[in-house]
């Protein structure tokens, strides 16, 4: 071996020894500087998001292998990247699971509650995602943001179960009127949200 | 109109000329989470009329509630961003080495919406930013305002740089947020912890009137030179009654003057060699030859002699003459500032020793020896009759790197070299003693005053 060839060995092995070297510190160093408040927040998104996907479908869907897999691997990418469109993947995979399935699975229609609970789960890992999509892993957060975050998801989870709980007394008493109940409640929240959004959006001149 | 050619000639700096880039405006706008929720809620409400299925309605109303709830109250105005040092308001700071550089950033919120703002923010290699302190995220209560600590341990001297900062405010649970604001930081100018340095030794060549060194001639002081005969014009008050009463003939103490001197650091700035570690790692060439100035410099001013600092490098910086605590401080700060170029202009020796400050100063010159310029300088400095003391400052651990098997051989060449140099510089009464801290160089300094008054 050429003198040329030894050193040029040697500069290779001393560049991947500083490299791995750079690496090993880059990982103790994150583990020191890691915060526990955004890494729950995006393992919340994950759990309410995979819980939602799994919810969703039939106990025998829920349990294979493909479907799993898939819910998995979205609700992970939610949590590694809140700030994309990861969670409105996760959410619309799980709201058109929920529609598939009950479309083919016809006999064995889900309750109100179980859409009540959907509806909570999905909210939960949408907010926890919106929260957490502008904090790295190591940013220390400060506990009034979660306290803050917290009482608007008791709110909003609190008025979700009140509204099944109306419309389960409102399908209760009339059975009959169920499809005209939904069209008739789509559309006033529809206009509801539409005029809110509308307003809170116009720009001040 | 034509366009004079000078206009068209390129510039002597390699960055191509462009229009300055205008930081946009902050300003609020939407996140992909509103966008999101909106979506869900719209899209499942569409599903529920289309479908006629009231769980829909139930799956859109989290999200058409949180929605409204978080919107109701949106900010207009962007959060104020300014930061400044931690102490003052200045825009640069200062701190010594492994003490922590620390800058605020004032953050306003003129809205009445509370508010959460991320700061993120970067630092030289040298600052290590302490956890929780570089990239953070705080509530700010409306129309409030807060200083938000960016601060890390600063691992070196120099001049380094803190920022820039990025500051981003989300509001409404994270539905809007601002554009990111770029604050371009401070700098930190990190003064060296210099090595203890204690001599005991005088100085040779001591000249004025005042100062903490004896000199060989008599005079009004209290260090006390011999217990003689009386003679005419002696002060009665240094009568020694004592010895006058055991040999009753009338003797006196005589004392010897107090003197000061300038000392005059050389800073050898040629080359650089060795990785520093920072504080507590390994030192370079630059890190032993400003911590062993700074320890020098320091305990001179702090004794009283005039102390002057001189570079012999590109920039060729110099230091004034002075003494004292704040003379001190501000040597430490000179010495922050020392940088060795990667392709330096090499200095002129002729005209360093022409600089240099009176004939009878002590020349102290902190050198790794590696350059014949240096060399050159310190051998003109003592055939001129200067008092040389010569601090080698290349680190032992410091070695050229393996490139072949002769690399070793080669070095112990260089070295066997290396050290001939040295005993020729002692021959031409240079002192020559490798830095070592506190009281290393007594020994060398009372040779040179037994050379003096020889």
């Amino acid at each position: 071996m050429s003198d040329i060839q030894r050193g040029l060995l040697q500069a290779l092995r001393d560049g991947a020894r500083e490299r791995a070297k750079a690496g090993r510190a880059g990982g103790v160093s994150w583990a020191r500087r890691v915060a526990p408040a955004p890494v729950l927040l995006r393992l919340l998104t994950a759990l309410t998001l995979f819980t939602a996907s799994e919810l969703a479908v039939p106990p025998e869907w829920a349990g294979a292998g493909f479907y799993v897999a898939v819910a998995a691997l979205l609700a992970l990418i939610a949590a590694l990247a809140p700030a994309g469109a990861a969670p409105l993947v996760a959410i619309g995979f799980t709201i058109a699971a929920w529609l598939v399935s009950d479309a083919l699975d016809g006999d064995g229609s889900p309750t109100l509650w179980t859409a009540a609970g959907l509806a909570c789960l999905l909210y939960t890992g949408h907010s926890a995602a919106a929260v957490a999509q502008r904090f790295r892993t190591t940013t220390a957060m400060d506990g009034e943001i979660i306290l803050t975050w917290a009482k608007h998801l008791g709110l909003v989870l609190a008025s979700t179960v009140a509204i099944a709980l109306t419309l389960a007394l409102f399908t209760a008493y009339f059975t009959g009127l169920t499809a005209g109940l939904a069209v008739g409640a789509g559309i006033v929240a529809a206009v509801t949200v539409i005029y809110v959004l509308a307003r809170s959006l116009h720009k001040a001149t | 109109m034509t366009m004079d050619p000078v206009l068209s000639l390129r510039t002597d700096n390699p960055r191509e000329v462009r229009a300055a880039q205008v930081e946009p405006p902050v300003t609020w706008r939407r996140t992909k989470a509103l966008s999101r929720a909106v979506a869900v809620a719209a899209v499942c409400l569409l599903a529920a009329v289309a479908f006629g299925r009231v769980d829909l309605v139930l799956i859109a109303a989290p999200f058409a509630i949180g929605t409204a709830v978080l919107l109701q109250r949106r900010p207009h105005r962007p959060p104020e961003v300014r930061m400044a040092p931690l102490e003052g308001t200045g825009t640069d700071l200062t701190c010594a080495e492994g003490a922590t550089a620390a800058a605020r950033v004032i953050v306003a919120n003129p809205e009445p919406v509370p508010v959460t703002t991320v700061v993120t923010a970067v630092a030289d290699p040298w600052i290590d930013l302490h956890t929780g302190k570089g990239d953070f995220a705080s509530a700010l209560a409306p129309q409030s305002g807060r200083d938000l600590v960016v601060a890390g341990t600063a691992r070196r001297w120099g001049e380094h740089r803190l920022g820039p900062v990025h500051v981003r405010s989300v509001a409404c649970g994270g539905l809007l947020e601002t554009t990111v604001q770029r604050l371009p930081g401070l700098t930190a100018w990190v003064v060296p912890v210099p090595d203890w340095f204690d001599s005991a030794e005088s100085l040779p060549f001591a000249e004025g009137v005042t100062g903490v060194h004896r000199s060989r001639r008599g005079g009004d002081s209290g260090e006390l030179a011999e217990v003689r005969l009386y003679q005419p014009g002696d002060r009665l008050r240094r009568i020694d009654w004592r010895t006058s009463m055991r040999t009753r003939d009338l003797y006196v103490n005589a004392t010897l003057s107090e003197r000061d001197t300038d000392v005059t650091l050389v800073l050898d700035l040629q080359v650089e060699a060795g990785v520093s570690g920072g504080l507590d790692g390994a030192a370079s060439i630059a890190d032993l030859t400003v911590r062993a100035a700074g320890a020098v410099a320091s305990h001179y001013a702090l004794q009283g002699d005039r102390t002057a600092c001189v570079e012999f490098g590109a920039r060729g910086r110099r230091m004034r003459a002075g003494a004292g605590r704040r003379h001190a401080a501000a040597t430490l700060r000179w010495l922050a500032a020392v940088e060795i170029p990667q392709d330096p202009v090499p200095p002129s020796p002729e005209m360093l020793r022409r600089q240099l400050a009176g004939q009878r100063s002590l020349n102290v010159v902190f050198t790794p020896l590696l350059t014949d310029r240096s060399i050159a300088l310190i051998a003109a400095l003592a055939r001129a009759g200067r008092p040389v003391l010569c601090v080698d400052t290349l680190p032992p651990h410091v070695s050229p790197p393996r490139r072949t098997h002769w690399t070793p051989y080669a070095e112990r060449l260089w070295r066997l070299s290396r050290d001939n140099t040295l005993m020729e510089l002692r021959d031409l009464g240079v002192a020559v003693e490798p830095w070592q801290g506190a009281a290393s160089l007594d020994a060398v300094l009372a040779q040179l005053t037994r050379r003096r008054y020889r």
